[in-house]
């Protein structure tokens, strides 16, 4: 009865002022021309704009606040994106402040930026530079190369798209007339990354250099040139790819789409569901398959052993959750590896398994301690990794380990702290022959950042804004077991120590720190050895301004049964002016010494760099942009040990570069 | 008249006669390695370094100068047990013939994960590593220890170094002056105090014998064995032209040679972006109703817009604000501020945008607190 009085009430207000009877809904006003433009202003109509207060009213692009930036023309709001709208469909929401604070949504849309009735996407880019280099002076007994040259580079871009189906592209190109300068070190013309992908609905098409794999005991850091195809979105609740990739990275034209050479290659399947409909991301069931064969660490860019050239098989199943308004996350994974370590049968191939299990607790998530926030998680982690689990997709995945970790976090009014406790046993097959080592190691990270002051106009303080930290690690290893030469007993302790500060102004910033850390060798393994190492910066940057950079560095180590100490000292300072318009200098010198207290070594450089650059003309879309520079480079190197090492070495450049970019 | 003396000195130059006639010989006597034993992990690969010291003794006459071997071999179980696998690299070096001579050869191998493998699918315990020393009239061999054990206890050494650069290729055109690092992915066998020095070779340089500069040395304790990442220093960017980057790693000697990567620096076609300094509110802040996002104008600047990111998805502005470029502050509106959750932490940045769109400036991302 009083609700139905109240009601009542309203409507006679409203029949005497309509004003108050709620705002009347706003309208999309259509746009010029066939379809709408990403940089085509949008305009709403809405009623009675001129007795609405504008600052009741606020206007969100993709949940971003754009009122500042929108006009009013009568009863027009008229937006005009300070940005070029990206293709595809973007949601507009109008939302008015009433009188008691309440917001009334005066209308809501969503528009379709497009390139042509045709197509809602297509654009493509390009740009190159060419540069021609002439050696105008040079000395030393190196080998300086040819006296000039050309060298350049290029990237292209396309996408094309309408409906559900969606094409793009995108490769780099480098050019040099020295053929050595390339990846395949032949030629004048190579490729970088390429990236090809289509896509339909849901499903998808890649070929180029791109990770299809998500990361796993069997599988990390597998970026590779290959192809692979799939279905799902990452919003989608159910995805699968195939995958063919290279298993050794390479670079350049040779290696096709890098999925045919079956010596060198790993092929899989991946397949990822949220099987909890509600609340997707609560979990996430994943399984990934995969066989390959390993030519030995002869990839781009990678280093290591070229002998073992193996083959193998890879399988695990993992589950990621996350539970209590998503305060606990875990990770669980199973996994079991097939591996022949000569590839061609005539050892036996060994099969192992692997399980990892992590869990990390939010106990505080922004609790209020005083005035500030305080975090607080804590974590536990067990892991078992089988004496001869390998995976053919993973070079760098450490075996044979049987690991219990936990760890913790707080963070509260600029303080963040760090701890970390781990036991590790090795011979995790209990193999007779092996020893068997216990590792056990802790770490405390603590760092401190005081907060500002209050009034940010005044700027900082002379000290800067500063921060603190401190970092120890311990390390202790024992034999548990003897066997392989060693006798039950302590092994091998480490602790390292590390403290450092920085301060931070407007337009420049220095920081110090110190480090120092020891090894002992019970064993006779190795050496007992002590470190120490000390780096200060500074780097000032302010717009147009002159730029300088400086860093000091030395390290003292110590060889304590040899009693032998290694010093190593660098300073390295960078400087660099704009001189005028179009006009910039930069130069560099790093001095650096090597030497040992038994005087086996003794080693000083110097070396300086400069430029000067002109911008002869400046390059725009579609506009060729023209630099001339001149460029050098000196490097003196003095060896007391042996004077036959002594050089010095220098090498001057003219360079005419073109560059040119075709703009969007 | 003495004649005992003169047969006598007939008999001494008769001897000296004959000496002199004859060949000096020269033999291997000795060799040893520095140090004598080393431990490996079973099934992966390990660097060992070692030094040979081969022993030359001179009899009589003139002799070969040159100390060589040809190879080396693995053998399981003894020095004389079965071949498991081949070094292919010689070593040599040249004398002048003394009755004495000692010779240090210094080698950095890499023991395959396939060569430990099959040692203890012999049953075997540990190989060794030996090598055959010849002067052209004798030979020695000497073999260096190499006891298998788990992977905790293997003898600090690399066992990989992959180079890539942080997007993850291996090769990389980059605008001028950009931010571009390079990083190692590094898998020891052991612990111990990694040396390490990043090296680069700037467009000056690079042809002919290439001329490399070091950027910054790095020293850091290995623990537990297992790989790490080591970022370099923003590489050098501000020149167009071909460079070339490494890691140069000075201790544990690794056994293979350094890889390098490729990058290329393409001439400008457009201004660089630059640092907005943004003086509040301070990294860590907690977002209250009146807080003010500060920041310094910057020239030419049309608007300027802040973003508001998820810290766990920095894809999509979760909300922002834009505003005209004769501005150089703003809040969040009740109706922004409705975009984010309490108690979550979020990253927030501001860029100031010219003409055409074109971003001018960008802040750093802050963290921001929403209680």
């Amino acid at each position: 009865m009083a609700g139905g009085l109240v009601n009542l009430g309203v409507l006679l207000i409203a029949a005497v002022d309509p004003a108050l009877a709620g705002p009347s809904a706003a309208g999309l006003v259509g746009h010029d021309g066939p379809v709408r433009r990403p940089s085509d202003p949008i305009r709403i109509h809405v009623p009675g704009l001129a007795e609405t207060d504008p600052g009741r009213l606020v206007l969100e692009l993709d949940d971003i606040d754009v009122t500042d930036t929108v006009r009013r023309e009568g009863e027009i709001l008229v937006l005009t994106p300070v940005e070029p709208l990206a293709w595809g469909r973007h949601r507009l929401r109008l939302v008015e402040r009433g009188p008691g604070d309440e917001l009334v949504e005066r209308g809501a849309w969503t528009i379709e930026i497009r390139h042509s009735v045709r197509l809602r996407e297509a654009e493509a880019s390009a740009e190159a530079s060419l540069s021609g280099v002439r050696r105008v002076a040079e000395g030393g007994p190196e080998d300086p190369g040819t006296k000039s040259g050309s060298e350049g580079t290029g990237r292209v871009a396309g996408t094309v798209a309408d409906g559900p189906w969606r094409l793009s592209a995108e490769a780099e190109f480098v050019h040099s007339s020295d053929p050595f300068q390339l990846p395949r070190e032949r030629g004048v013309m190579d490729l970088g990354d390429f990236l090809l992908k289509g896509e339909f609905g849901s499903w998808w098409l890649t070929a180029g250099h791109h990770a299809p794999a998500p990361p796993s005991l069997i599988a990390q850091n597998l970026r590779r040139r290959g192809v692979s195809a799939g279905y799902g979105r990452p919003d989608d609740r159910l995805s699968a790819a195939a995958f063919a990739l290279r298993n050794q990275e390479v670079a350049g034209f040779s290696g096709g789409l890098g999925a045919g050479d079956p010596g060198n290659r790993v092929t899989g399947l991946t397949v990822s569901a949220h099987p909890l409909r509600d609340r997707p991301d609560a979990l996430v069931v994943s399984a990934t398959w995969l066989d390959g064969r390993e030519p030995g660490q002869v990839g781009e860019g990678a280093g290591g052993d070229t002998e073992t050239q193996a083959e193998g098989q890879g399988a695990s199943v993992a589950l990621d959750g996350r539970l209590f308004d998503d305060r606990l996350q875990f990770q669980a994974e199973l996994a079991r590896t097939r591996y022949d370590f000569d590839g061609d049968g005539s050892a036996e191939a060994r099969r192992d398994r692997a399980f990892s299990f992590r869990a990390d607790y939010a106990a505080l998530e922004g609790r209020m301690l005083g005035d500030e926030p305080a975090m607080l998680s804590v974590g536990v982690e067990r892991r078992r990794i089988g004496t001869f689990f390998r995976s053919v997709a993973d070079p760098t995945g450490v075996a044979d380990r049987d690991l219990l970790r936990a760890s913790g976090t707080f963070s509260w009014a600029g303080w963040d702290v760090q701890a970390d406790l781990g036991r590790e046993t090795d011979n995790v097959n209990g193999l007779a022959l092996l020893p068997r080592v216990r590792s056990l190691q802790g770490a405390l990270s603590v760092s401190y950042t005081p907060p500002p002051r209050d009034d940010p106009e005044a700027g900082p303080a002379w000290y800067g804004q500063p921060s603190w930290a401190l970092n120890y690690v311990e390390f202790r290893q024992d034999v548990v077991r003897a066997g392989g030469g060693l006798t039950a007993g302590d092994f091998r302790d480490t602790d390292a120590l590390s403290l450092s500060a920085s301060f931070a102004y407007p337009a420049w910033n220095w920081s110090l720190s110190h480090t120092f850390g020891s090894e002992i060798d019970h064993a006779g393994v190795g050496a007992d050895t002590g470190n120490a190492i000390t780096e200060l910066a500074l780097y000032v940057a302010d717009g147009d301004g002159p730029s300088v950079g400086l860093s000091v560095q030395r390290s003292r180590t110590e060889d304590r049964d040899a009693g032998i100490a290694l010093t190593t000292e660098t300073v390295a300072l960078d400087l660099g002016q704009t001189l005028g318009t179009g006009l910039r200098a930069s130069v560099g010198a790093a001095w650096n010494r090597d030497r040992s207290s038994d005087g086996a070594a003794a080693l000083r450089t110097l070396d300086a760099t400069g430029m000067l650059q002109w911008t002869v003309h400046e390059g725009g879309s579609g506009r060729p942009g023209v630099q001339l520079s001149l460029e050098g480079q000196r490097h003196r190197r003095r060896d007391r040990v042996d004077s036959a090492n002594d050089a010095v070495v220098y090498r001057v450049h003219l360079r005419l570069t073109v560059s040119w970019a075709s703009g969007r | 008249m003495h004649h005992g003396g003169f047969p006598r000195r007939l008999a001494i130059a008769a001897e000296l006669l004959l000496a002199a006639a004859q060949p000096m010989r020269a033999a291997i006597t000795a060799v040893a390695t520095t140090p004598t034993s080393r431990t490996v992990p079973l099934a992966r690969a390990s660097s060992v370094s070692l030094v040979w010291n081969v022993t030359r003794a001179t009899v009589g006459g003139t002799g070969g100068t040159t100390v060589s071997s040809l190879s080396g071999t693995f053998r399981a179980g003894s020095v004389t047990g079965v071949v498991i696998g081949t070094v292919t690299r010689s070593l040599s070096q040249s004398r002048p013939l003394a009755p004495i001579t000692s010779f240090s050869f210094r080698e950095s191998l890499l023991v395959p994960a396939e060569v430990v493998f099959r040692a203890h699918e012999l049953g075997a315990d540990r190989l060794f590593y030996v090598r055959t020393f010849d002067d052209g009239t004798g030979a020695a061999t000497g073999a260096i220890e190499l006891r298998v054990t788990g992977g905790a206890a293997g003898s600090y050494g690399v066992e990989r170094l992959a180079l890539t650069f942080e997007n993850g290729s291996v090769i990389d055109v980059a605008e001028p002056e950009a931010e571009l690092r390079a990083v190692a992915r590094v898998t020891f066998s052991g612990s111990g105090l990694l040396r390490a020095v990043w090296e680069v070779t700037d467009p000056a340089g690079i042809s002919g014998d290439a001329v490399l500069r070091p950027l910054v040395t790095v020293r850091r304790y290995v623990v537990a064995r297992g790989s790490i990442e080591l970022r370099s220093p923003p590489l050098p960017t501000h020149l167009t032209g071909s460079y070339r980057v490494r890691l140069r790693v000075t201790e544990p000697v690794p056994g293979f040679a350094a890889p390098e990567l490729r990058y290329y620096v393409q001439a400008g076609t457009q201004a660089r972006v630059s640092r907005l300094h943004v003086p509040a509110p301070a990294p860590g802040a907690v977002l209250h109703a009146d807080t003010r996002f500060v920041w310094q104008a910057v020239p030419e600047a049309l608007a300027y817009r802040l973003e508001i990111f998820d810290e766990a998805d920095r894809g999509r502005a979760v909300t922002g604000v834009v505003v005209g470029g004769e501005r150089t502050e703003a809040g969040l509106s009740v109706v922004s501020r409705g975009h984010l959750r309490p108690g979550r932490r979020y990253v927030w940045r501001v860029r100031a945008i010219g003409e055409g769109g074109r971003i001018l400036a960008e802040s750093e991302p802050r963290e921001l607190f929403v209680p």
